[in-house]
């Protein structure tokens, strides 16, 4: 395949057509050059931004509540499966295995990689972005990514304080992280969907049909 | 994948005597298009955004090599391979020699163009693989045997009855007689039926709507969520791509996450985009233990630095079709190959041949409406016009047609000649139509009059009224500036 690779640099060498100051553009690849259009709505902050937050989140057929601490997690967990009614059984990702579970006894929180295919998933935000409503998951040691994706109702928790205007602010918290990128970082706007059928919305294709967000203050 | 372009006029005319696929198409209208209308209006920005994601595509398409390699050293950098593909047997030897490494015996895909284009399921399963497509509108297509007819949305020429009768047939294990009456008993009965393939598969295969120099990233861009569980759930994840994909920096792709979407389906945001960087980390519970990013060139190279280069710049968002007047009336499975409607019958000369593909530039009315909704401002039509001047040049047309545009040359640049004889054609086709009530019939244009009447012309030419107008201005003391 090394015959492929130079068979393709070559032609891409004899055919591209540089750019004016392309000296100066190659040396500096990765450095913005210029910077993009960042839509108005993706430019806010304090309560304007979070406003925008919740304004998109419910758009994108999420839910939305407010807790005013970590402590008050697991109950909004037993109170959301008594809503929709299911069973007190849940798994908890990650680092949302630390919440105070035991405040609620009568809930059954499970831990273990044999449980992420179940019903109904907790887990963690690294971050919310405003302008979309979407939810920033990455990948982390002792973490499943797939369990984002195989549940019915996925509940995510999120530290008040990591709503970001855009998509562009994240990034940089991204790079703030030590080391690579996550393996996996995904952008999850409300449940999954499809439109293959006749154009028409369907919530819950093969991932979560509900998608319950609980913002910690 | 074989090609049928060259029988566009064929497949276009039986496309359009089909009323199951002309009621499914029927619905683009108050669909996608509606829907795309409503996302932009309610982005003020929307056309700052599209200058900004073309200059990003051409300073790409400046330094395309340099781009690449970084996005190959980070991806190796990370534990990930990279597989460069001059052609499809390349690309597709590359997958079946990763499939072959693990022992694989079944393969789930996310949905991907640039597979339709190797023809990979085919070749996987003569090399005893099982692929299984999980993309719900992909599956479909899988159990129907038949190709996607749009690049975004690629069971759109099925109704919900035709999918219910394959669920029905291909489920056969289920009650024959069950409700399938409405869509989301469809898509659950595919969310079960599929589950249990993404636990099995040995290798997931996605496509990348996005590469990202900056951090080795590949990217998708999905609504259902299979592509997730096929790329988290499998010990190998094999991303098949093409060289036009990669861009700069993560601040780059946010630029094209806010275009893709509301230009493909008029969506804010898709339900899911992922980034994949590299085999999962050591300690991470999921995610795949070899990651492989197979890049494909296939005639793209060629296009660089040519007049052509910026059909490179487009990032499949279908809205070209979704608008174009000659796919809503015939479809996609019409265009003959990979990709239909505008952006197809820019980018298929190039990849096949024009010798093969020179009917797809010519299906085209030069509307424009592709070139206005399009995301990263490709000049299909007059990409799709040089197209017919090679086919013109390179003498692919009938001799008779040649002659033909011989002959209007000759007498086009020859004004005084032109007005004249227009003139008198016009007269004269007054006189005949006012006596039939309308042209049922003329010499030259049998394709429009065996479908309707031609409108009878006022009397008078385009130049002749001018004229006349400018010397009654004239006389009023008026003067054209």
């Amino acid at each position: 395949m090394s015959n492929a690779r130079e068979k393709i640099f070559a032609a891409i060498a004899r055919n591209k057509k540089p750019m004016q100051d392309a000296a100066e553009k190659s040396e500096n690849l990765i450095a913005r050059v210029e910077v993009n259009t960042i839509p108005a709505r993706g430019n806010l902050s304090g309560v304007a931004m979070v406003e925008e937050f919740e304004k998109r989140v419910l758009a994108s057929a999420a839910s939305i509540e407010y807790v005013s601490s970590n402590k008050d997690v697991p109950e909004a967990i037993v109170r959301y499966l008594a809503k929709h009614q299911l069973p007190n059984v849940c798994f908890a990702n990650g680092k949302a295995g630390q919440f105070s579970w035991s405040r609620v006894p009568e809930l059954d929180v499970r831990t273990t990689i044999g449980n992420v295919n179940s019903p109904v998933v907790v887990t963690e935000a690294f971050r919310g972005i405003a302008e979309t409503g979407s939810l920033v998951l990455i990948s982390q040691p002792g973490h499943s990514s797939a369990s984002h994706f195989l549940p019915e109702y996925l509940i995510i928790i999120l530290p008040y304080n990591n709503i970001l205007p855009s998509q562009e602010s994240v990034w940089e918290d991204v790079r703030q992280r030590s080391g690579d990128i996550p393996r996996t970082v995904n952008l999850v706007t409300g449940p999954s969907r499809t439109g293959d059928i006749e154009q028409k919305m369907v919530l819950g294709a093969h991932g979560p049909r509900q998608v319950h967000l609980v913002v910690v203050k | 994948m074989s090609s049928s372009c060259s029988s566009f006029k064929q497949n276009a005319a039986v496309a359009i005597h089909d009323p199951k696929l002309q009621g499914a198409l029927g619905k683009l209208g108050d669909g996608l298009q509606a829907r795309r209308a409503a996302a932009v209006g309610q982005l003020p920005e929307f056309d700052a955004l599209r200058n900004d994601a073309q200059r990003i595509k051409r300073q790409v398409m400046a330094d395309l090599d340099c781009y690449l390699e970084q996005f190959e050293s980070k991806v190796l950098e990370q534990g990930g391979q990279v597989h460069w593909a001059s052609t499809a047997d390349d690309a597709r030897n590359a997958v079946l020699d990763i499939c072959q490494k693990v022992g694989a015996k079944t393969v789930t895909k996310g949905k991907s163009m640039v597979t339709e284009e190797l023809e990979l399921n085919n070749f996987l399963a003569d090399n005893g693989i099982e692929p299984v497509e999980t993309d719900l509108g992909e599956y479909i297509l899988q159990l129907r045997k038949e190709a996607p007819s749009h690049i975004v949305v690629p069971a759109v020429h099925l109704q919900q009855d035709d999918i219910a009768k394959t669920f029905v047939k291909s489920h056969a294990q289920l009650d024959p007689s069950r409700d399938l009456t409405e869509p989301e008993r469809l898509v659950g009965e595919a969310r079960e039926a599929l589950r249990e393939r993404f636990f099995a598969a040995d290798v997931g295969i996605t496509g990348a709507n996005y590469m990202v120099a900056e951090t080795g990233s590949t990217v998708i861009v999905t609504n259902e969520g299979n592509g997730d569980l096929t790329q988290t759930l499998p010990k190998v994840h094999v991303v098949v791509t093409t060289i036009e994909r990669v861009i700069p920096t993560l601040e780059d792709l946010s630029t094209f996450l806010r275009l893709l979407p509301r230009s493909a389906t008029g969506q804010e945001a898709t339900a899911y985009v992922t980034l994949s960087s590299g085999p999962k980390r050591e300690d991470d519970w999921h995610g795949p233990q070899e990651f492989h990013v197979v890049i494909l060139d296939g005639g793209r190279s060629e296009l660089l630095g040519s007049e052509n280069q910026d059909v490179l710049n487009c990032i499949r968002c279908g809205a070209c079709m979704n608008h174009c007047p000659v796919y809503g009336a015939v479809g996609g499975h019409a265009y003959g190959w990979v990709y239909p409607g505008p952006i197809g019958s820019a980018l298929t000369p190039a990849l096949i041949g024009v010798e093969k593909s020179s009917a797809l530039p010519n299906a085209s009315t030069f509307c424009g409406r592709c070139v206005e909704v399009c995301p990263v401002k490709i000049p299909l039509t007059d990409i799709m016009r040089r197209w017919r001047v090679e086919e013109q040049t390179k003498k692919l047309t009938s001799p008779f047609q040649r002659a033909g545009l011989s002959a209007w040359a000759w007498l086009a640049t020859r004004p005084g000649l032109y007005q004249a004889l227009t003139g008198l054609t016009a007269w004269g086709m007054k006189v005949v139509g006012r006596r039939r009530g309308g042209l049922t019939r003329l010499p030259f244009a049998s394709g429009w009059t065996q479908y309707r009447n031609f409108p009878t012309p006022e009397g008078k030419t385009f130049h002749a009224q001018m004229k006349q107008k400018a010397k009654t201005k004239a006389n009023l003391g008026v003067r054209y500036e």
